[in-house]
C-alpha cells in the first residue's frame, strides 16, 4: 500500500489522554511507508505490535485472531439501500419499555478484558453511524485504545477537520469511510440521503489534513464491476492516495431481496483481483499474515451486536451465544468448532457465492425470522467438527449427512513466504 | 461527451442528484422505487390491534410458502427496523410474522371488533405478553428459546 503520511504523529500526541508516556522519538516520527507504520505501532502501542505478532502462531494453532466489530448503537442518520444491520434496530422507545439488555459501559469494558485476554488485537466500531453516538469518547475511553487498534466506521457526514483531529486525539487509529458511488447521483441515492457525497468528500480531506489514517468502504454487486463509473471510482481513489475496502453485496437486511443474480460470483471475484493488481484495493478475502485463510467468519472476524449476540460475520445473522450469558472465548471457540468456520479449511466467502451455506443457513434469517437466529436453530451436530462444546446443540441432531462445501475445503496453507518473514503487522492495520 | 455540471460531484446533464427534501428514490439496483417509512411511538403500536391490508407471503418452515391474508386482524408485540420499519405480529394462530408497517392498518377504537370476538382472537396470542423476556436481541418464548422457537422445525431432521 502506498500512503502519504508524512509528519503523521506530530500534532496528534499532543495532549494524548490514553498514552501518558508514549515514546519521546516518535513525537517527530514521520509515516512515509508502511515500515514506518509498523514502527509506529511497536513504539506507541507495544501491547498490540506484542499481540499482532502471535497472529501467525494463532493461526497455525487455530485460535481466532477475530477484529471485534461493535455494533454499539445502531442509531444512523441515513437509510442505505444495502444496509444489512436494519432488522437489528428497535426504536429508543421501545427498547427501554421492553427491556432488552444492551451494552453499558461497564459491559464495554469487561468485552476488552476478554478480548484482550484472548490476544485479539482489533476493534472496529460500526453501527449505525457511529459519530452521531453521544457517548462515543466514552466509549473509546471503555474499549482502550492502549490495548486494540482501534477503528471506527462512518458515511462521512459527521467528519470535519475539528472532528478529524479530535478523533485521531482520543485514540481512534483509523477511519473507514462509506463511499458507494463516484458520482453525487450514484452516491447519494443509494444512500438515500442528498448531499452525502459532498460531505465524504469533505471527509476524505479532512482526514487526511488531520493525518488521520483513512480508507475507503465500498459495496460491490456483480454489475457494478463492468461500468465506467467503477473503474472511475477506483482512479479516484488512486488520485487520493487512499485504500479501498471492499465489501461484496450481500443478500441480507435491507439488501435481502436483490437475489442471487446481483450477487459476485467467482467471475467477478476473478475480475476483482486483477483490480487489486493495479489498485489499492482489498477485500475480506484478501489473504493475510502469511496465509490465505479465505472466509474470516470467527476466524478473523466476530461482530458483537448492541443486545450482547455474538456472530460469524456481519452478514450471517446468526447468534453463536450471547455475551451477557456466557464469556467471549467460550462462544467463539463454539464457532471455530463448527465447520462451516474451521480454523483449518480455506473456505470460499460462504455467506457470497456459496449457494449451500445461504439455503442452508442464511436463508433461516430472511423475511420474519427474529434475528439473530440462535445458533442451535440453523446448526445440527453433523456442522461441528468436535461433538463437544456445542452448547444447546443436541447430540444426535442432523442426519449424519457431510455439507460438501467444507468436505472439500482446501487446507489453509503458507502463501510465499515464511512466517517469520511476514508482514504481518502491516496485513493488520 | 456528456456536460459536467460542476467540479467533484460527478453530476451531469442526464444525471441528476437527489435534491434536500426529496420524498421518493429509485434504486441504481433493484430499480424498486422507494420511499421513506415512519413509525410511531411504541405505545400506539404494543399490544394493539391492526389488519392487513396487502397478502403477505414467507417462506414456511420446511419448503413452501404460508400466507397472511389480507384482512386478517393480528396483534402487534413489537417493532424493529428504521429504514424498513417492520412490526412483529401475531396472527389469531399464535404464528408470529414481521410485517412492514406500511401493510398494516391499526384499528381504530370505533372499528375494533367487540369485545367477545377480540377476546377470542387474543386468547391465543397474548398469553405470554404481560411481561417480555429477552435473550440479547431476541424474544424469549413460551418453552425458553426464541419465541420463533415454538413453531420451530430444525431444518436437517424436519422435526419439531
Amino acid at each position: 500500500m502506498a500512503n502519504s503520511h508524512d509528519l503523521i504523529f506530530q500534532n496528534a500526541l499532543e495532549g494524548n489522554k490514553y498514552d501518558v508516556t508514549p515514546d519521546k522519538n516518535m513525537r517527530n516520527t514521520t509515516i512515509k511507508d508502511e515500515k514506518d507504520r509498523q514502527n509506529w505501532l511497536k513504539n506507541y502501542k507495544p501491547h498490540v505490535y506484542e499481540k499482532m505478532q502471535a497472529f501467525p502462531e494463532k493461526i497455525a494453532n487455530g485460535e481466532s485472531i477475530a477484529i471485534i466489530q461493535f455494533q454499539y448503537d445502531y442509531l444512523c442518520n441515513m437509510d442505505c439501500e444495502h444496509c444489512c444491520i436494519d432488522k437489528f434496530y428497535v426504536p429508543r422507545d421501545w427498547e427501554k419499555a421492553s427491556g432488552r439488555r444492551k451494552f453499558e459501559m461497564e459491559d464495554v469494558r469487561r468485552l476488552s478484558n476478554e478480548a484482550d485476554k484472548m490476544g485479539l488485537a482489533n476493534f472496529v466500531i460500526t453501527g449505525g453511524e457511529p459519530l452521531i453516538m453521544r457517548d462515543f469518547d466514552e466509549l473509546v475511553e471503555a474499549i482502550d485504545p492502549s490495548k486494540f487498534y482501534l477503528v471506527t466506521d462512518s458515511n462521512g457526514w459527521n467528519l470535519d477537520l475539528k472532528r478529524a483531529k479530535h478523533l485521531k486525539q482520543i485514540g481512534i487509529d483509523k477511519v473507514q469511510l462509506s463511499l458507494d458511488g463516484i458520482t453525487a447521483h450514484d452516491h447519494d441515492t443509494f444512500r438515500r440521503k442528498p448531499g452525502s457525497f459532498d460531505r465524504t468528500m469533505k471527509a476524505i480531506d479532512a482526514c487526511k489534513e488531520a493525518e488521520l489514517h483513512v480508507i475507503l468502504s465500498t459495496v460491490i454487486w456483480k454489475d457494478r464491476i463492468y461500468t465506467d463509473e467503477w473503474r472511475e471510482f477506483l482512479e479516484f481513489a488512486k488520485e487520493k492516495e487512499v485504500g479501498t475496502y471492499i465489501v461484496y453485496a450481500k443478500p441480507v437486511g435491507a439488501f435481502e431481496e436483490i437475489g442471487i443474480d446481483s450477487m459476485m460470483t467467482e467471475k467477478e471475484g476473478a475480475i476483482l483481483q486483477k483490480f487489486e493488481e493495479e489498485y489499492d484495493i482489498f477485500t475480506h478475502m484478501t489473504p493475510s499474515y502469511g496465509r490465505d485463510i479465505g472466509c474470516i467468519a470467527v476466524k478473523r472476524m466476530v461482530p458483537i451486536s448492541r443486545y450482547g449476540d455474538v456472530m460469524p460475520c456481519p452478514y450471517q445473522h446468526v447468534s453463536l451465544g450471547n455475551f451477557f450469558e456466557e464469556g467471549l472465548k467460550p462462544i467463539i471457540d463454539r464457532g471455530l468448532n463448527i465447520k462451516w468456520f474451521d480454523p483449518k479449511k480455506n473456505m470460499p466467502c460462504i455467506c457470497g457465492v456459496d449457494k449451500g451455506f445461504i439455503d442452508n443457513v442464511i436463508d433461516k434469517t430472511y423475511g420474519d425470522s427474529e434475528v439473530p437466529v440462535r445458533y442451535d436453530r440453523v446448526f445440527t451436530e453433523d456442522d461441528f467438527v468436535k461433538n463437544d462444546n456445542m452448547g444447546t446443540v443436541e447430540k444426535g441432531s442432523g442426519t449424519g449427512r457431510e455439507v460438501e462445501t467444507w468436505k472439500h475445503a482446501p487446507l489453509i496453507t503458507l502463501k510465499g513466504k515464511k512466517l517469520k518473514d511476514h508482514d504481518f503487522v502491516n496485513d493488520a492495520i | 461527451m456528456e456536460k459536467k455540471l460542476g467540479g467533484k460531484t460527478g453530476l451531469k446533464e442526464t444525471k441528476v442528484a437527489p435534491v434536500k427534501g426529496q420524498k421518493e428514490f429509485v434504486s441504481d439496483v433493484t430499480g424498486e422505487v422507494w420511499k421513506k417509512d415512519s413509525i410511531t411511538q411504541w405505545y400506539n403500536v404494543i399490544n394493539k390491534q391492526a389488519i392487513i391490508n396487502e397478502d403477505q407471503e414467507s417462506k414456511a418452515k420446511g419448503g413452501g410458502t404460508k400466507t397472511l391474508p389480507k384482512g386478517s386482524v393480528v396483534f402487534i408485540d413489537d417493532i424493529r427496523g428504521r429504514i424498513n420499519p417492520q412490526y412483529r405480529c401475531k396472527d389469531s394462530s399464535g404464528n408470529i410474522w414481521f410485517v412492514r408497517n406500511r401493510f398494516i392498518d391499526m384499528i381504530e377504537e370505533k372499528q375494533r371488533l367487540s369485545r367477545e370476538d377480540a377476546d377470542k382472537a387474543a386468547e391465543k396470542i397474548q398469553t405470554d405478553n404481560e411481561k417480555f423476556n429477552y435473550r440479547g436481541g431476541v424474544r424469549v418464548g413460551k418453552y425458553g428459546g426464541d419465541a420463533a422457537d415454538d413453531n420451530f422445525e430444525h431444518r436437517s431432521i424436519g422435526e419439531k
